[in-house]
């Protein structure tokens, strides 16, 4: 899947620096609109998606995956169809924050901040053009579901991968340890339904790191 | 002109168990244990359609991938071989052992090691052997040192053909970034049979990258395209067999000598190869360009002048080598950047310091500096193992700076440069010390072109050093290097190097003399000048060179530089009222840097160090703290309040100094991200923020070795130790690094931190106290060392 990158929203990167609406000084605000404009040039996002139907025991046909937890079932449960998804900003990435870091902490931990926002923007659109696919063909998408969210266990995104071909088709490796390298990629589970299906609140009632979010603390 | 006859290698074989009803997740290599007739039959019908390469099944087999199959590499690859040897039993066909990537990022982006990387390869490529594989054939790679730590893996361990093949997208490169002709220079360096593309494209779309290849090997090519470009909706490939095979056979005359198929192709492409190569030879030009290269620069000889940064080198230098006793490659980094950014074409990478181990610090800066920077390398160092532990490490192909004529250096260095493909800077010094004339330093030129070309160096890979003197010891020397310089153009033809910058020497206003050496030397003949590119009269007087030679045409790159010269200048100009009207708690609170460093030197003409240190500079980052912590502000102005009293702190270091005493903060306090994890920006914050409450902190680095930290933890007397870990995955080996510093007897406190870390598991794991933040962590310094 082409995905473009053209612009990545200033309030998500504040968001991932947990801005929470004090003044901002304009040079700081400019600095990470640079960011922005660095990282929307330089890097190449890459998408995998793959579409499989669901078996009866709710494995993947002609695959090797089995979607584990409940929170993951009971949102399948009404579909047909799974698709996987595999999403990474590339290398680069990982290079920009290496040269951010030799200049400093806060160089670092903005560009961290620019490139959290550039993959969910990645991913964003991905799940956009595959919602409108789904309802050009009368068919319903479900949110995006990755590995570590609920009960999902952290360790499928490698199975994903690995069905998905990621790390040859798009360069998105598994290390040893479990990390998704490049850092800034993301694996999920969506479904297809005939039927129109319930979406997760977008607060933070549905949001699995609910628990030990440092921004849920404050009743954000 | 070189001719061969074309070999047939076969087509796709994991869509064809696809077909045979592989599932997608599933271990294709174990097919060859658990149903190897359908194996064999793809296999025989790619030999019956005229195969005479065959790949082993066996592109995954590497212990990481088959962990949690119940089967090892020696099982899965002895079956694999023995089944593709079946297949072409009773025909001319060989057997190929199969080697892709292992699916795991390289050192320094990601965390599998050069040698771990290297070791899985030799475990297969040993399993291979014994199992009676004819070649070794590497495919499919996307990053150049994964090819490169298995084409010498199988080097080292076997005299059997290597073929190595790489996958490329339509820009010409990598995912990872390497460029076609990087990955071509860099494989026939390391002495391949044959290189080239396979997967990711048609061969339509292969072509020019194949071309682009061809200009700087001379080695015959290898051509495994897909069937095309795959639908983007469907993931299907419409090429023909025959439309494939007639775009492969017309590459032939670039010299493909090795064809075949990736995805989507099939016995009836390869059949269709044969009938469209019958009676058709590869053949090319064997002249290839000379140069070296990183993965995804390419600097060729013979088009002009070429900067060398000579910034990396601990000579004269305290910070640098504080940052080498240190381990502070974060440093390090930082100075390959800014050459970089300043114009430098190949940087020097010279980490020689008495007391360090020179080798492991060479393979270590290397392996950082390539991860950052695009540039090729110079390795500089007069220890052979240093020098071998760049090459290896480096991604591409390296210079080596240097080989003289004495015996010891030509028997020691030449080999190095033969087996791993490195160009040589051939230095005119000989037994005898110091040449005195310019016809003693080409008399000792030529004599080592001679040896090199005698050990298999390709001339063309040698430049000269003509040996800089200082001009207020010998001031008749510079001449004699100038005129050397000159012969070695003319007589020789090759490039010449020289360490600019030694000519001025002792001299006032040094960069008078250094400058006018420089274009002298370049009118002379001098195509390599070592020089400092943060200099910016240097890089200017190289522009005008450039100029003046031709070599920028249309003087366009000198225009593009120097034309908007005065609005830039302009722009950074200090703004001096700004200064007055501004205190040094309000310069740190609003994280102006500059502005912070000259407040603080102007104070300290009116007081003592430790009075601006606890009467403005600690309470200015208290109240920066609590005002993060009533969420005043955010985390990029924490960091930028951080950033602008380490400024300051920087100028009560200084001033310490200069009374005698020493700048060191309390401590040091040893920090580190535990193996296996590569998230260090918290790490990182917490080491600005202690170090700018003036701790000496020594910062390990990212996925740090247990046995590392204790290392580090008893060389340098740690009193603290903090460890970090972001995932669930990596907090074992957290709490693995605790266990064996307890083991050892280390006494010193460890303080952990993470995003998953909680006070109860900090303490479930052996941990002495928890830091949930930066500002903690310098909490607890404070209350353990005051």
């Amino acid at each position: 899947m082409q995905i473009v990158l053209q612009s990545i929203p200033l309030r998500e990167v504040l968001h991932f620096l947990g801005w929470r609406g004090t003044p901002l000084e304009s040079g700081l605000v400019d600095e990470l609109k640079a960011l922005c404009r660095q990282v929307c040039e330089s890097v190449q996002p890459r998408v995998r998606v793959q579409r499989f139907a669901i078996g009866k025991d709710g494995r993947l046909e002609g695959c090797a995956f089995a979607p584990e937890g409940e929170d993951i079932r009971s949102m399948l449960a009404p579909c047909h169809e799974a698709v996987l998804l595999a999403a990474t900003l590339g290398v680069q990435s990982e290079r920009l924050l290496l040269r951010e870091q030799s200049r400093g902490s806060a160089q670092a931990v903005m560009m961290d901040a620019v490139l959290s926002a550039a993959i969910e923007a990645v991913c964003d659109q991905a799940e956009e053009s595959l919602r409108e696919e789904a309802r050009r063909s009368g068919l319903y998408l479900t949110d995006r579901f990755s590995p570590g969210y609920g009960d999902m266990p952290l360790a499928q995104c490698r199975e994903i991968c690995e069905v998905l071909s990621a790390s040859r088709l798009i360069g998105l490796t598994v290390s040893q340890s479990g990390i998704m390298i490049p850092r800034k990629s993301v694996t999920a589970v969506m479904g297809l339904s005939k039927a129109p299906v319930a979406r997760r609140p977008s607060g933070c009632e549905g949001c699995a790191m609910r628990k030990t979010c440092a921004l849920s603390r404050t009743g954000d | 002109m070189r001719t061969q006859e074309i070999t047939l290698l076969d087509g796709a074989m994991g869509t064809m168990l696809q077909k045979a009803g592989l599932r997608l997740g599933d271990r294709p290599e174990a097919l060859s244990i658990t149903a190897p007739d359908v194996v064999e039959g793809i296999q025989r019908r790619y030999v019956q359609a005229g195969t005479r390469l065959l790949l082993s099944n066996t592109f995954c087999a590497n212990a990481h991938k088959l962990a949690g199959t119940g089967y090892n590499v020696e099982e899965v690859i002895g079956a694999s071989v023995a089944v593709a040897l079946r297949a072409c039993e009773g025909t001319q066909a060989r057997v190929a052992l199969d080697i892709g990537p292992i699916g795991e990022l390289l050192e320094p982006l990601g965390t599998l090691s050069f040698d771990e990387a290297y070791a899985l390869f030799a475990q297969m490529i040993r399993a291979g052997i014994a199992a009676g594989a004819q070649a070794i054939f590497f495919e499919t790679f996307s990053d150049l040192n994964e090819i490169r730590a298995g084409v010498l893996a199988a080097k080292e361990c076997c005299d059997l053909p290597v073929y190595a093949s790489m996958t490329f997208e339509q820009s010409g490169r990598t995912f990872l970034g390497v460029k076609a002709e990087c990955a071509a220079m860099s494989l026939t360096a390391l002495g391949v049979d044959a290189l080239g593309v396979n997967c990711s494209l048609g061969p339509v779309e292969a072509a020019p990258i194949l071309r682009a290849m061809r200009s700087v090997t001379d080695l015959p090519l290898i051509l495994k395209p897909n069937a095309g470009l795959p639908d983007p909706q469907t993931g299907a490939y419409h090429t023909t067999p025959q439309a494939f095979a007639a775009a492969c056979a017309g590459l032939a005359e670039i010299g493909a000598a090795y064809m075949g198929g990736c995805c989507g192709t099939t016995p009836e492409f390869i059949r269709a190869l044969g009938e469209a190569t019958e009676g058709r030879q590869a053949c090319w030009q064997a002249e290839r360009a000379h140069g070296i290269c990183s993965a995804s620069q390419l600097c060729v000889f013979g088009r002009g002048v070429r900067v060398i940064g000579e910034r990396i080198n601990p000579t004269g230098k305290k910070r640098f080598q504080q940052a080498l006793r240190e381990g502070d490659l974060n440093y390090i980094v930082a100075q390959a950047i800014e050459q970089e950014e300043a114009g430098a074409d190949i940087l020097d990478i010279n980490v020689g310091l008495p007391g360090i181990d020179e080798a492991e610090m060479m393979r270590r800066v290397v392996t950082a500096v390539s991860g950052t920077v695009s540039l090729p390398l110079q390795i500089d160092s007069s220890d052979p193992r240093a020098i071998e532990a760049g090459l290896r490490a480096a991604p591409g192909k390296c210079l080596i700076n240097s080989v003289n004529a004495s015996h010891a250096s030509l028997d020691a260095v030449l080999p190095l440069a033969r087996k791993y493909g490195a160009a040589i800077v051939a230095l005119t010094l000989g037994e005898g010390g110091l040449p005195s004339s310019a016809d003693e330093r080409l008399e000792l030129a030529e004599r080592i072109v001679g040896e090199a070309e005698r050990a298999g160096v390709a001339r063309g890979d040698i430049a000269v050093d003509c040996l800089t003197l200082t001009v207020s010891a010998q001031q008749e020397q510079a001449r004699e290097t100038l005129e050397a310089v000159r012969r070695v153009r003319d007589k020789l033809g090759l490039e010449t190097v020289l360490g600019v910058s030694n000519i001025s020497f002792g001299l006032p206003q040094r960069q008078l003399v250094t400058r006018a050496f420089l274009t002298q030397a370049v009118a002379a003949g001098l195509t390599m000048p070592i020089i400092n590119p943060n200099q910016r009269d240097m890089m200017d007087a190289v522009d005008a060179c450039r100029v003046l030679s031709g070599e920028d045409t249309a003087c366009a790159a000198y225009i593009e530089r120097h034309a908007p010269l005065q609005q830039s200048e302009k722009a950074v100009s200090p703004n001096g009222a700004l200064v007055q009207s501004t205190t040094i708690t309000d310069a740190v609170i609003k994280g102006m840097k500059a502005e912070a460093a000259q407040i603080a030197a102007a104070m300290l003409e009116q007081m003592k160090p430790l009075e601006l240190v606890d009467g403005y500079l600690i309470p200015a980052l208290d109240l920066v703290g609590e005002r993060y912590e009533r969420q005043e502000i955010f985390l990029p102005q924490l960091m930028n309040a951080a950033a602008a009293s380490g400024a300051a702190f920087d100028e009560v270091r200084r001033a310490i100094e200069k009374t005698g005493g020493t700048g060191e903060g309390k401590g040091p306090i040893v920090l580190a991200t535990v193996e296996g994890d590569i998230h260090d920006i918290g790490k990182n914050i917490v080491r600005t923020v202690l170090e700018n409450y003036g701790y000496k902190v020594i910062d390990l680095g990212r996925d740090v070795r247990a046995q590392r930290v204790l290392e580090a933890v008893k060389a340098y007397g740690a009193k603290i130790i903090g460890l970090s870990a972001l995932m669930t995955t990596t907090v074992p080996s957290m709490e693995k690094t605790i266990r064996l510093l307890r083991e050892s007897g280390v006494k010193a406190p460890v303080a952990v931190g993470g995003a998953v870390l909680t006070e109860e598991y900090a303490k479930r794991i052996g941990a002495d106290y928890y830091a949930k933040d930066a500002k903690q962590m310098a909490d607890i310094a404070k209350a353990i060392l005051g």
